[in-house]
């Protein structure tokens, strides 16, 4: 999942990024002040747009306005320290999906993040279950049958995206774009090996490909019904 | 003091007076109406004394008894009369005289109560009042035989009961006091509603006033109101009081607000540095350096308050400074901050150039100054690259003292202009990331100029850099100069955390533009 952070607030900005690559692991991209959260709002696919009500240059309802209006439809939850019901009505009704007042809790952050993900892929329960495989978002574990996959950090990542979109085709730079923020130096063959790792490690113990590989056009996670029992 | 009512006293000084009035006017006339009764009395008097004398005229008996028959004559029934020869033989009387002076008294006796004045004049016997005169006339007893007649004088005593006449005046002046009770009841009574009706424009005003609270300050004082030549002056006041107080009062929500969102947002990084320190078990060089961070969090935030309070002092205004005027040399201000800023433009290998020859005598607070001055040299400095250029100048001319500081920095752009002054305004972002400032520093200067009644102002400085004007009015001659050393330090009172912020040049280093 890739956050875009709008934030004026250095300190701020960095604890929030560093909050979300360090739990759920999300890459994090920040604007420092709306004009920035424009551009990358227009140049970058986000799962979340996490924004502050006051900034500098353009304020954060006008910075949600021009991102609604180029077409993003990532949740945006706002960030707040105007308290008052007429603000709240006119962001909800600007665009935002959810916002928090600060001072905020950095767990209730982190927990509303992860639900405006979820309700954004159009998934209600944090447990995402393909045929025998149980994905759990809150705690960031993988079960196949009962038993426990091993995933290193990037494999979670991988596999969350693809099963946020099951049995759709999703494309290398699809993942490169929601896994990888900005100062990542991009390149699509490690997706390739992070495939081929998470792969190995679903099918142990059996032959059935649960990630197919379309040439040319990408990967997709397939629900297999039965698997052998050997 | 005791309260009282305005109407009630009003009233009451009205009906006292217009008493007073009636009763001496009511005394007046009933003098005056006593004078005509007694006037028209003593006529009455001399009409029956006169009938009786003529009756007794008219007597004739040879031995010179005069037989009157009183009911033949109109006399009143209880009036006393005599009629006496000088020798004081008497002729007649009437019977209530005998009953009056039983003792026949001579006619030196009665004297006393007769007056031969001609007027009236009154008496008291035997606890009845009465008025009496005396007439002296001749008697012609004519003879039988054609002798001529005789010639005897003959004295009349009449007297008459008063009693009709008091009575007459007891009525008067029971008319007299009920039409002045009735009058004092009808000048009471219209007293009441006219200043009912009068003092209605000032109970409208008062419901006007009544009605403003902090959330609804808007005071428009009734019509009513202001057509009363004395109600107008008071509306007018309290309209113009109620317009400063809403100022103030909307100044203080402002700040009261900013405040709030600024601390808030202080908290909120304080609160997710620890918050993300917790979060999992870390190395201990982790948890130093989170725990330094939050260190240079709360630093920051205790910047922030200190600035708050700094702006809120010189925006209110000193509430003592009537009573004390005070007043510093901006030039030693000028000279103390070059000399504090030396080192750190040095090491961002800045030229800073002070130029302050003459003193000026500024109506500020030493600390005013110093803060006014350190701000701006340091927002110069931070914003002025390495290799440039800082120039403070100081001039006194045309009763003002003019403070220009000039930077070669990376200027400013016009749209930011109407901002600066603004509190909590950061021009740009990533600049102020870099210093981060509090965006309080150039509010405070301008609460500082404003406080003695002069002037800030920004703009470019071609080829490059930013120009800061300050005009400041000169201090009235005499005004006695604070000698620095006295000065309170604002700072020395507040426990110092010892979080860096103890020496003034390293806070200095956080303000921004």
């Amino acid at each position: 999942m890739r956050v875009l952070v709008v934030e004026d607030e250095l300190r701020l900005a960095d604890n929030i990024a560093a909050a979300l690559r360090e739990g759920p692991g999300y890459a994090v991209d920040i604007a420092y002040d709306g004009a920035d959260a424009v551009h990358f709002g227009e140049s970058g696919s986000y799962d979340l747009i996490v924004l502050d009500l006051m900034l500098p240059g353009i304020d954060g309802l006008h910075v949600l306005r021009r991102l609604r209006s180029q077409g993003q439809n990532a949740p945006v939850l706002v960030l707040t320290a105007v308290s008052g019901k007429a603000s709240v009505i006119e962001l909800l009704n600007a665009g935002a999906d959810d916002y928090l007042g600060k001072p905020f809790d950095l767990g209730e952050f982190l927990a509303r993040v992860k639900a405006l993900i979820r309700r954004g892929k159009g998934v209600g329960h944090p447990v995402i279950k393909i045929g025998r495989l149980a994905i759990d978002t809150v705690e960031k574990s993988v079960t196949c049958g009962g038993s426990v996959i091993e995933l290193s950090p990037t494999e979670y990542r991988i596999l969350e995206y693809l099963s946020y979109h099951p049995k759709s085709v999703v494309s290398k730079e699809m993942l490169l774009e929601h896994l990888y923020d900005y100062n990542w130096e991009r390149h699509s063959n490690v997706i390739e090996a992070h495939i081929s790792n998470l792969r190995r490690k679903l099918n142990r113990g059996g032959d059935s490909q649960w990630i197919e590989t379309l040439r040319g056009r990408g990967y997709r996670l397939v629900a297999l019904r039965q698997e052998s029992p050997a | 003091m005791k309260s009282y009512s305005l109407t009630r006293r009003l009233i009451l000084t009205v009906l006292l007076l217009e008493l007073a009035l009636a009763l001496c006017t009511t005394a007046a006339a009933l003098l005056y109406e006593r004078e005509q009764q007694m006037r028209t009395f003593d006529v009455m008097l001399r009409g029956r004394a006169d009938s009786l004398l003529g009756a007794v005229k008219d007597a004739e008996d040879a031995a010179d008894n005069v037989m009157l028959d009183a009911k033949a004559i109109d006399l009143g029934r209880d009036d006393l009369w005599e009629v006496r020869e000088p020798s004081n033989r008497v002729l007649d009387r009437s019977e209530g005289w005998s009953r009056a002076w039983p003792d026949e008294p001579g006619s030196a006796a009665l004297d006393s109560f007769f007056k031969a004045t001609g007027r009236g004049h009154n008496f008291r016997i035997h606890g009845r009042s009465y008025r009496g005169l005396l007439i002296r006339g001749v008697r012609q007893i004519d003879q039988e035989n054609n002798s001529p007649g005789i010639s005897r004088p003959v004295v009349i005593y009449y007297a008459a009961s008063l009693k009709p006449v008091a009575a007459t005046l007891r009525r008067a002046a029971r008319f007299l006091l009920l039409v002045n009770a009735l009058l004092l009841l009808v000048t009471g009574a219209a007293l009441l509603v006219l200043l009912r009706r009068g003092l209605r424009p000032l109970q409208e005003l008062s419901r006007a006033a009544s009605v403003i609270t902090p959330a609804h300050w808007h005071f428009e004082p009734p019509p009513s109101a202001s057509n009363v030549k004395e109600l107008a002056v008071l509306a007018t006041a309290l309209q113009s009081a109620m317009l400063r107080l809403e100022q103030s009062f909307r100044q203080q929500q402002t700040f009261v607000h900013d405040a709030a969102h600024e601390l808030k947002t202080a908290v909120t990084i304080i609160k997710s540095s620890l918050q993300l320190l917790a979060s999992r078990q870390r190395t201990a060089e982790e948890y130093a350096a989170g725990l330094e961070t939050c260190l240079g969090d709360s630093a920051r935030m205790e910047e922030l308050v200190h600035r708050m309070l700094l702006l809120a002092r010189f925006e209110q205004g000193n509430p003592q400074a009537f009573a004390r005027p005070e007043s510093a040399d901006l030039a030693e201000s000028v000279s103390e901050s070059a000399a504090q800023m030396e080192n750190f433009a040095a090491l961002s290998n800045i030229h800073l150039v002070s130029q302050a020859e003459a003193a000026a005598i500024v109506p500020l607070s030493s600390e005013a100054c110093d803060t006014l001055v350190n701000n701006l040299v340091m927002n110069a400095l931070q914003h002025t690259p390495s290799g440039g250029c800082v120039r403070v100048t100081l001039e006194v001319s045309a009763g003002e003292a003019l403070l220009t500081i000039a930077d070669t920095g990376d200027g400013i752009r016009a749209e930011e202009v109407p901002h600066l002054f603004e509190r909590f305004y950061r021009g740009d972002p990533s600049r102020s990331r870099r210093t981060g400032g509090v965006g309080l520093g150039l509010a405070i200067c301008k609460a500082i100029a404003d406080s003695c009644g002069g002037a800030i102002q920004l703009c470019p400085n071609p080829p490059q850099g930013t120009l800061v004007t300050v005009r400041l009015p000169l201090a009235p001659a005499g005004a006695s100069v604070q000698p620095a050393a006295l000065v309170e330090e604002p700072r020395a009172s507040s426990p110092d955390s010892g979080s860096g912020l103890a020496q003034p040049s390293e806070h200095l280093l956080k303000e921004t533009r």
